[in-house]
């Protein structure tokens, strides 16, 4: 059940007006309380129709998934790390203003319907017992531990593996930079010893306390020490569709109270699989960007994860099977290969990304039909995702085409460059300003 | 700092953020630092073994033998039912650098 469409219109009225969510000329953002969307001015029904995993990666997917993001995050508190300038405060008040929070609030259900539901119908069929499903998250994380993660591997052979491994920082940033903001939704109300014993582990993530062992500061410095900004969402118009799903997903399961089951089979996925991950990854960060690098963020995780996943495992599941019976193993069941899939679907996504950019090359070609857009010097593209193969041509000056940040190409006048279908691509003018064309392949 | 806490095994008391366990252990009531040695979790709430000396922290169950509860071990004297006991708080640091 979702709301008709009609009683929608005023939410989507209002947030079509919003100015945190208007365009900005910049790539990389400021400012936490500005969201840029390229919000259609279609009707939000056009926007929220359900995904699937042929239209995941498409920009109605990213503009979706922004909206969904948002939505949860307006929940956050951020707050500047200087002291308010004049333009911080309106931007501040216009953010957490009620009546934008209302407005998406209001549409989050269909998002999240949108968002969730064509995954959650591909699942496989749950296990028939609590036992079986035990059995299952051992054999699956076996498994997951039998194999290295080709992610690094496919860094260490990108052209620049320093920029692969920056944009896949990048890609985690959704979510680690408030670390755990999801967990701490499960944490209101009164759910029995399941809820001391998830304590446990929420109290680990925020660092017992201590600024400097929260987990969200050890990945700022993780960020800082290979030369990002460590800055709340300053990264936010280069976040993959995936990667807001997958964040998204554990904010959906955390705040919709019933779906807490949920929760602790996609809890305890995410805990079992990083310590593996974490160690790989951070070996390439060393390796990459020298031995002074603050990889704390992983090595933290590698360590303190095999107690997370057992805790989950022994101390949440295994009590909630134990008093609520098999009638919980669907949705167990359902968190844990949501997970799983989403993981998967995350890291696909960035990979794509990464043979894109290292596949860009501008090649001379002729102008192509079709209306031009001019950009003023500097002036920038936003990043977008394309439904469809595209050809971006420069009629005139000089397109610094990226396809991340510090991932960018410059394109000079009379020459091309495709866009693969489903991949992320903005653009900045150079000094002299530029003019292009964006269009399908077949037009050229 | 001077400061006391009742001779009982279990017992507790603080210092601003520093916290403080009674223990019987080797023998006698001790005072020690009321964390565990794996990640400053609350021993005087674990699972405590009197025969073996030994301390499972209620957050990561991990197992603090008396050999690592020593070390937390705070000099101490007796005074009718209570133990007296130095402390000495470290320098606070209130990270008010942040994140930058």
């Amino acid at each position: 059940m979702t709301l008709p469409p009609e009683a929608l219109t005023p939410a989507w009225a209002l947030i079509q007006d919003a100015p945190t969510y208007r365009t900005v000329d910049a790539l990389v953002l400021r400012s936490a309380f500005a969201r840029p969307i390229e919000l259609p001015r279609e009707g939000f029904a056009a926007v929220a129709a359900p995904l699937s995993r042929a239209t995941l990666f498409t920009q109605r997917s990213l503009v979706l998934n922004q909206l969904l993001f948002n939505a949860y995050e307006q929940s956050n508190l951020y707050l500047p790390r200087r002291a308010f300038a004049a333009e911080d405060t309106a931007a501040f008040e216009a953010y957490y203003r009620p009546e934008l929070v209302a407005a998406l609030s209001w549409l989050k259900p269909t998002l999240e319907a949108s968002a969730f539901g064509w995954l959650e119908a591909s699942l496989s069929a749950p296990p028939r017992t609590g036992e079986a499903f035990r059995a299952q998250c051992l054999e699956l994380l076996d498994g997951y531990e039998a194999v290295p993660s080709q992610l690094p591997a496919r860094v260490r052979a990108a052209k620049d593996p320093k920029a692969a491994a920056r944009a896949f920082l990048i890609q985690l940033a959704p979510d680690f930079l408030s670390e755990a903001s999801q967990m701490a939704r499960s944490m209101p109300g009164n759910f029995g010893p399941l809820h001391s014993e998830l304590t446990k582990i929420f109290i680990d993530e925020f660092g017992y306390g201590v600024w400097d062992q929260k987990h969200s500061t050890l990945f700022e410095r993780c960020m800082a020490s290979v030369g990002l900004s460590s800055e709340v969402n300053a990264y936010y118009r280069w976040y993959l569709p995936s990667s807001l799903l997958m964040t998204s997903y554990f904010y959906w399961v955390t705040t919709a109270k019933h779906r807490w089951f949920d929760y602790l089979g996609a809890l305890y996925w995410i805990e079992a699989v990083v310590p593996h991950f974490n160690r790989q990854f951070s070996a390439l960060l060393k390796e990459r960007f020298g031995a002074d690098t603050d990889t704390r963020y992983f090595d933290e995780h590698v360590g303190i994860d095999l107690h997370h996943r057992r805790m989950v495992l022994d101390r949440l599941i295994t009590p909630a099977l134990a008093t609520y019976g098999d009638a919980i193993v669907p949705a167990l069941h359902r968190g844990l290969q949501m997970a799983r899939a989403l993981g998967d679907l995350a890291e696909h996504d960035y990979l794509e990304q990464l043979a894109f950019g290292d596949g860009l090359s501008p090649r001379p070609a002729p102008a192509h039909p079709g209306a031009a857009t001019t950009l003023r010097p500097g002036q920038v593209l936003g990043p977008r995702v394309v439904d469809a193969t595209q050809v971006l041509h420069v009629q005139r000056g000089v397109l610094d085409v990226q396809v991340g940040d510090g991932v960018s190409h410059p394109v000079p006048q009379g020459h091309e460059v495709t866009v693969p279908q489903g991949r992320l691509v903005g653009a900045q003018a150079g000094a002299d300003g530029a003019v292009f064309t964006l269009g399908p392949v077949a037009a050229s | 700092m001077k400061l006391s806490i009742e001779a009982r095994h279990g017992a507790t008391t603080r210092f601003e953020s520093h916290r403080f366990v009674c223990a019987q252990l080797d023998g006698q009531l001790r005072v020690l630092r009321d964390r565990c040695r794996h990640r400053g979790g609350p021993i005087s709430l674990g699972a405590w073994n009197l025969e073996r000396g030994c301390v499972v922290c209620p957050w990561h169950e991990l197992t603090n033998s008396t050999r690592d509860l020593l070390k937390q071990e705070l000099p101490s004297t007796r005074e009718g039912d209570r133990l007296l006991f130095d402390f000495e708080p470290p320098a606070v640091d209130l990270g008010v650098s942040g994140p930058g």
